[in-house]
């Protein structure tokens, strides 16, 4: 997500701090790589308790824009899926960005690297559904760059921790999935956590068969609640704040091939001093198994 | 002399019809979990490594994958198991459709694949038995685990080492050297003549 209202009051802030000002800069990209990101039918904006079949490798690649009054991200992302088990599965994610713009600076390159797992310890199959929980733990690597205007980094490395419920069945899905995104702290600024709250609802208009066009449609509704960041100790008064995206999401899939795509909108938006708001985000992705 | 090349060669037409019908038709699998085509892509992969796989026909909303097996190849219950669970699902019950002639040993009645299979089912009927019981296994192939009517009809077609075609859901004794039960739910002769030809 885009977090200009905060990074400019952040600005403000420290205008007379170069390095600090970059720092906080590199916080506004810090929620880019744990925010989406899907496998198979889950959910397009957030995780599900989906793993990959024993062996099973997945590549997806994956467009996300996201917009705001002055602002305006674009990336390619780009994920391959490994099941270690049909329990247990791995993600690396290497997002591109293709445009990062913040008023009148833009740039572009390689964002941060993710790491993720996802072990389902819970099952239970029935004739047509499926339900399962997954935990999900990941990281993020400082692999952008932080120097540049915008920066393309953290610079930091953060750390995620998620639980994720799903149902699915021939007609209806649904998932519930929780998720703390814990970030470091970095020269005396801490930025504030990040909880994820997600819920959505699916359904399947046609039941296909195996080697049929398959598509289903789902509501998502993605929570984000930023903590306040915090420098030297103390609460940045423009940080923190609450916010509920709401949209309808598509999964078209055949046989191994699938094409996923929705827009969100802020319903909600409950933002601390001055931060400037988003408009939308919308993602188009191909996931391909082997 | 002439008498006895001819009962070794009548000997080994018999063998021969046999282990040419001697097979295993198809395996259909009831895997609970299937949801989504996406999701069955996995199934896909791991049923078609199967030693014996010839085809397959994945069948979402009844929740079951038909295999269509190589005549030849053994049928492994454990495997099966396995390449489901591996693909994300479960597997909750065999079928199949076995060709064969009936053997005895033991008081107990079997089908048996001849060579190259030789593999053996103990034979029991649903109706009968519940393969869940815990000492189930000891009655199979048995009195106790075959209508009457039904048991009268596997000593006739033994007496006559006649090729018969079982259709039935059949499951392993894990952890033994127990074989694999076939409860019969199809009994049909095979046509030898037509499958001679």
């Amino acid at each position: 997500m885009i977090e200009h209202g905060y990074a400019r009051g952040l600005e403000l802030l420290f205008r007379s701090k170069g390095a600090e000002f970059t720092l906080l800069i590199v916080i506004i990209l810090l929620v880019l790589g744990f925010s989406t990101s899907a496998q198979s039918h889950e959910p397009v904006f957030s995780l599900g308790p989906e793993t990959i079949y024993k062996g099973g490798i997945g590549i997806e690649s994956e467009f996300e824009i996201e917009h705001g009054n002055d602002e305006r991200h674009t990336a390619l992302n780009y994920e391959i899926l490994y099941g270690l088990t049909e329990d247990l599965s791995f993600t690396i994610k290497a997002p591109y960005i293709i445009d990062h713009k913040e008023g009148d600076e833009s740039d572009s390159g390689l964002g941060d690297i993710q790491l993720r797992g996802k072990y389902q310890f819970f099952r239970r199959d029935t004739l047509g559904a499926q339900d399962k929980i997954s935990v999900i733990l990941g990281v993020k690597l400082p692999t952008g760059d932080e120097d540049t205007a915008p920066p393309l980094g953290t610079g930091t490395t953060d750390f995620l921790f998620g639980l994720s419920y799903g149902h699915e069945s021939r007609t209806w899905y649904h998932f519930i999935t929780l998720r703390y995104l814990l970030r470091t702290q970095d020269d005396g600024f801490e930025p504030g956590d990040r909880f994820f709250y997600d819920a959505s609802i699916g359904y399947r208009p046609w039941l296909r068969e195996y080697l049929e066009w398959d598509f289903v449609t789902l509501l998502e509704m993605s929570g984000e609640h930023d903590f306040e960041s915090k420098l030297k100790g103390h609460a940045l008064s423009d940080s923190g704040g609450n916010t509920i995206w709401l949209g309808p999401t598509g999964l078209l899939s055949y046989r191994n091939i699938m094409f996923k795509g929705g827009i969100q909108f802020p319903a909600y938006q409950n933002l601390k001093g001055n931060q400037e708001r988003d408009d939308f985000r919308a993602i188009l992705a191909i996931e391909f198994h082997f | 002399m002439i008498h006895k090349t001819l009962i070794i060669i009548i000997s080994l037409i018999s063998i021969s019809i046999s282990a040419a019908q001697a097979q295993v038709e198809e395996i259909i699998l009831r895997v609970d979990g299937l949801a989504c085509p996406f999701c069955a892509f996995g199934l896909e992969k791991k049923l078609k490594k199967l030693e014996g796989y010839r085809s397959l026909n994945v069948l979402i909303n009844e929740g079951k994958a038909i295999i269509g097996w190589q005549p030849a190849k053994p049928v492994n219950l454990d495997t099966l198991y396995e390449a489901v669970k591996e693909a994300g699902f479960t597997l909750r019950s065999v079928r199949g459709s076995f060709v064969g002639t009936f053997s005895k040993e033991d008081k107990r009645y079997f089908l048996v694949l001849p060579h190259p299979l030789e593999q053996r089912f103990y034979l029991y009927e649903p109706s009968k038995l519940k393969f869940k019981d815990d000492d189930a296994h000891r009655r199979e192939g048995t009195l106790e685990a075959l209508n009457e009517a039904t048991w009268k009809q596997l000593k006739n077609l033994l007496a006559k080492k006649k090729v018969v075609r079982v259709i039935g859901s059949v499951h392993s004794h894990k952890g033994t050297d127990i074989p694999i039960a076939l409860g019969i739910e199809k009994l049909e002769l095979q046509d030898t003549k037509k499958e001679g030809d």
